[in-house]
């Protein structure tokens, strides 16, 4: 589970300064999963929270961007933004999942660090995904390579046997064979 | 922007600042991708006397290298690299305020990267918010806890590590088999 938290401030030019929030501006989330596919399309205000959960391993694509014009106008075109997030996890908040549970201190740590090997194991899934997505991907470029060989070599043999039966003709032709 | 891994780029100008929550450690972790001939920056607050390191990696792009340099507030430049791969920086803030760091690949003209950087300030924060307040000491239990917490916290870390280091090739691989456009498995 990944979560994601932003805030944003506009820079006021006259005072120099970053105002403290700032209405009206919209954020739009967009995150993509390996495969391209939209996972979360949302448009948030200045201020926002998105999660979403993988379900595919791999590069996922998070994207923010805003949809106000007049900030160019009016912010002097500088915009900050507060980003936070927080994967696997470091996306538990634990106090919370004390109280929901009604967990002693002890019995929050044993679950912490189940939590923690939970992901390891996750982690080591993944490597054993991506090793043989690298190796399907070896012996498809392999097997490209082989059949590209194969090609220019009969292509090869062809254009040899062609150019003999030309030239032979030729040297017929002229009375020279 | 705020684009992480995106290809628009954008003509405003933006600070972004990794944000700061009191309930957990202090610091992110944050792949994006660098287009050629740009420059991004972050930003992060840090108190006067606290240690902060940034970790940093290129996992895609050209020759693997970028530059980088960190500012403290008052605009000295307090580590500045050129055409790295990954590297390792830590520093004890001298003074409070706003620190940069940032990543150039202006040194590029076709060749758009991908950054991996870990920015983690202070030290990690107690479970419970309140558990700072403790006069008494851990219990052998809880003390068994905390050393296993931080040996899984070394294997996450070193997982990390070598999933970037190890991505290289799979996703040279990937390149060269489907060709361009396809996005590259981290």
């Amino acid at each position: 589970m990944v979560i994601g938290n932003y805030r944003t401030q506009m820079w006021d030019k006259q005072k120099e300064v970053f105002l403290p929030s700032t209405p009206g501006l919209g954020m739009h989330v967009e995150v993509k999963d390996p495969d391209g596919k939209v996972v979360l399309s949302r448009q948030y205000g200045s201020e926002g929270r998105f999660t979403f959960t993988s379900h595919t391993p791999g590069d996922h694509q998070i994207c923010l961007h805003s949809n106000s014009t007049r900030m160019a106008l009016f912010a002097g075109g500088r915009l900050r933004v507060h980003l936070d997030i927080q994967v696997g996890e470091h996306a538990n908040n634990y106090p919370e999942i004390a109280a929901k549970d009604k967990l002693t201190e002890l019995q929050l740590r044993a679950r912490q660090l189940l939590d923690q090997v939970e992901q390891i194991q996750k982690e080591q899934d993944y490597q054993r995904y991506r090793e043989e997505r690298f190796r399907l991907t070896s012996e498809s470029t392999n097997q490209r390579v082989l059949w590209w060989s194969i090609a220019q070599t009969v292509i090869l043999i062809l254009t040899g046997i062609w150019q003999m039966r030309h030239l032979k003709s030729f040297f017929e032709a002229k009375k020279l064979v | 922007m705020g684009c992480t891994a995106s290809r628009s780029a954008s003509t405003l100008l933006l600070l972004l600042l990794l944000l700061l929550r009191a309930e957990r450690p202090q610091g992110a972790e944050l792949t994006f991708e660098l287009p050629d001939n740009a420059k991004q920056c972050f930003h992060e607050e840090v108190e006067q006397g606290v240690k902060f390191s940034l970790d940093y990696q290129v996992i895609t792009g050209g020759h693997y290298d970028v530059d980088c340099y960190v500012e403290d507030p008052l605009g000295n430049a307090i580590y500045r690299e050129t055409k790295k791969q990954y590297d390792s920086f830590t520093h004890r803030a001298e003074v409070k305020g706003v620190y940069q760091f940032c990543f150039s690949n202006e040194f590029s003209t076709f060749s758009h990267k991908t950054v991996y950087f870990d920015f983690q300030v202070g030290d990690e924060p107690p479970i419970l918010p309140d558990m700072g307040n403790r006069v008494t000491a851990l219990t052998q239990m809880e003390s068994a806890c905390v050393t296993i917490h931080e040996a899984l916290r070394t294997v996450i870390d070193s997982q990390t590590h070598y999933r970037l280091r190890g991505a290289q090739d799979p996703a040279r691989a990937e390149h060269l088999n489907h060709g361009p456009g396809r996005e590259p498995k981290t």
